[in-house]
């Protein structure tokens, strides 16, 4: 096998390994916005030994027909192998894919990176197997793909009025606004958006055609904002709400702005972009509010997850997959990890990255494969032992599964 | 318009008013919502199955048994959803097939649960070496052979009651409503006393805590048939006075 590697006592050998491919035509693109068909592999390590190595997603459209169905691609990067080396990819089964790119039956090319593309058949798992020499040849790495048919999400939009005392906006110095400046067609971008990171985790939201502009919500402390933190969560939630579904609200503000006696602001203005409650743990209320200074379909995405129950820790130590509960530290919580694969994953705290600016600047961590500064759209397929926010896939389908039915054990 | 035609109207415009159009009309219903089966758009087959739940006559076991074998996940779910509400004898062979050889996980611990609707000897078969794993399904698989009188599951979820996690004993607590026998009642009445914070609600980043004995409270309330005087639900964080009320009720 052509492998040169200089070895001194022992060394790990990786011929290949598989990678997202943001761009559907070139394999050597490493970094590319959100892409229903362009998937990130969950690769973290090699366990469990039932998969072997990475897991990759795939969204299966079942109403679609087969021919008519999106490919779904990934890279195969030579690592220690030669570009010379003969490449072949097969399937352990063909029953929940097919091998669209290459050929099949022809080796990969000889070059260092190199795309792969499948087409979803059914519902169900099989491993994409690279083997070396021919078709018949070793087995020299495999990907497990999991496709994941979509489950429908009913989402119901409000843009309330919220009459309360006029707030002044310090940069505009007008009040602000009682209703959402937001359009039908922004607010069905921002949906878009989600659902281009949650197609490969077989998720699609569902907006209603008519978007609820009427209901009217008095005596709220200020106009145009919801005090999250207070009973004007329930209050909202309670309006025109569909039940069984998710009642999405857009709001000019999430916040209260009061200023407390020793100086602070309680709940401030421009800070909370988004926010959600768990539709498993709070049955009767839950609720997606975003704020108009939410830009990013990301915000929505990223409070959909929350809404579809993750983070789901059981020792509840983790608010977001990268900070843990902290008293001292209220609101976000303590930032106890902030590694590449941590930034690329959908429940990152943060809506953006922060750039490193003390020398040495690493520049691989501002952009980890979706833009820069861009967190990732990932959401985790592996239950790794010591992981306590794993399993995010099975989480946010099972929520979604039981969305439709009513609340219970 | 009479009914059978408001029905098929609500139907074909894939609305899910037809679910109370066809609790109004009970099991009349049923030939129209037969008829549904073979209709191209998926949407009318997953409201249908909810139609079918709604009406919740056993007669509509087929209805659902082809549901789980639908093209479309959505119906399957919606299947496999209804169910899970309660006992359709006439679903008994598709539960138990396609608990064994869904490829779907999700679709197969839903139909765990339905499984513990149909009491047979086949049902038990089929559950012992599926509650002997880990994970969701086998957890669902145990609850399931508890709600069918199985002592080795019964005495795994009692026990559980006791385990050092508090979301372990909160999430047990809250599975007994599944389970459904007021005679566990003894075993989670202990828990009234559990103070420890186990499921955290609202909002991430200012939650509030249900404890242990919050659970306690409403599966006790459920399996008893409490008449309690204050508002009993998954998102209460009842008083001391409260759960007071509860203890000398279930004395």
């Amino acid at each position: 096998m052509p492998i040169v590697k200089a070895i001194h006592k022992s060394e790990r050998i990786v011929p290949v390994r598989f990678a997202r491919a943001p761009d559907a035509n070139n394999p050597s693109v490493s970094s590319g916005p959100y892409d229903p068909n362009a998937p990130e592999p969950d690769d973290r390590g090699f366990l469990p030994h039932t998969t072997g190595g990475a897991v990759l997603p795939v969204g299966l459209n079942e109403a679609t027909a087969l021919a008519a169905r999106p490919e779904t691609r990934v890279r195969l990067i030579r690592e220690d192998i030669e570009d010379a080396g003969a490449l072949f990819v097969t399937l352990e089964s063909a029953t929940a894919v097919a091998i669209t790119v290459p050929t099949p039956g022809t080796a990969l090319p000889n070059t260092r990176e190199m795309m792969v593309k499948l087409r979803a058949v059914a519902s169900g798992k099989t491993h994409l197997e690279v083997r070396f020499g021919s078709t018949t040849g070793p087995i020299i790495h495999r990907l497990q793909v999991v496709v994941h048919p979509l489950i429908d999400v009913r989402v119901a939009g409000h843009v309330p009025t919220i009459n309360g005392v006029p707030f002044i906006n310090p940069a505009t110095l007008t009040p602000f606004p009682a209703q959402s400046t937001r359009t039908d067609a922004s607010i069905r971008a921002l949906v878009d958006t989600a659902n281009v990171i949650y197609f490969p985790y077989g998720i699609r939201f569902v907006l209603d055609a008519l978007i609820d502009r009427v209901g009217v919500l008095n005596n709220f402390k200020h106009q145009g904002m919801v005090d999250d933190e207070s009973t004007e969560f329930n209050r909202t939630t309670a309006l025109n709400r569909v039940q069984n579904t998710v009642n999405a609200y857009f709001v000019p503000q999430i916040a209260d702005g009061t200023v407390l006696p020793n100086g602070t602001v309680r709940n401030p203005i421009n800070r909370t972009i988004g926010v959600a409650t768990s539709a498993k743990t709070n049955p009767i209320n839950f609720g997606l509010f975003v704020s108009d200074i939410a830009a990013s379909g990301q915000v929505i995405a990223h409070e959909l997850g929350h809404l579809l129950n993750i983070v789901n820790d059981p020792t509840n130590e983790f608010l977001h997959i990268n900070t843990k509960t902290d008293p001292a530290i209220p609101g976000t919580g303590r930032v106890v990890r902030d590694d590449i694969v941590t930034r690329r994953r959908l429940m990152y705290a943060f809506t953006s990255l922060r750039r490193d600016t003390t020398p040495p600047t690493r520049p691989y961590r501002d952009d980890v494969g979706y833009g820069d500064r861009t967190v990732g759209g990932v959401l985790t397929i592996k239950q790794l032992d010591n992981d306590k926010t794993d399993q995010e896939v099975k989480d946010v389908r099972k929520t979604a599964a039981g969305l439709s039915r009513p609340p219970g054990p | 318009m009479n009914g059978t035609t408001r029905l098929e109207n609500l139907l074909s415009q894939g609305s899910w008013q037809a679910v109370d159009e066809a609790q109004r009309q009970g099991s009349a219903a049923l030939p129209i919502l037969r008829s549904v089966l073979a209709h191209e758009p998926y949407v009318e087959r997953q409201i249908a199955m909810k139609c079918v739940g709604r009406i919740a006559d056993p007669a509509g076991a087929d209805i659902l048994a082809a549901g789980l074998t639908d093209t479309n996940i959505n119906v399957r779910i919606a299947a496999a959803n209804e169910l899970a509400q309660k006992s359709y004898p006439g679903a008994l062979d598709s539960v138990l097939d396609q608990l064994m050889h869904s490829p779907e996980e999700l679709i197969q611990e839903i139909l765990a649960l339905a499984a513990g609707h149909l009491p047979s000897l086949r049902t038990i078969e089929t559950l012992r070496p599926l509650a002997a794993g880990a994970g969701d399904l086998a957890l669902n698989a145990r609850m399931a052979l508890a709600k069918l009188g199985d002592p080795a599951a019964r005495a795994s979820m009692v026990a559980d009651l006791a385990a050092p996690l508090p979301r372990t004993r909160y999430d047990t607590a809250g599975q007994l409503r599944y389970v459904g026998d007021a005679s566990l009642a003894p075993h989670v009445r202990k828990l009234l006393s559990d103070r420890a914070e186990a499921q955290p609600i609202g909002l991430k980043h200012a939650p509030r805590y249900r404890r242990v004995c919050d659970q306690a409270v409403d599966t006790l309330v459920f399996l008893r048939q409490l008449k309690v005087s204050f508002p009993v639900n998954l998102e209460q964080i009842y008083s001391e006075d409260q759960i007071r009320q509860v203890e000398q009720l279930t004395a």
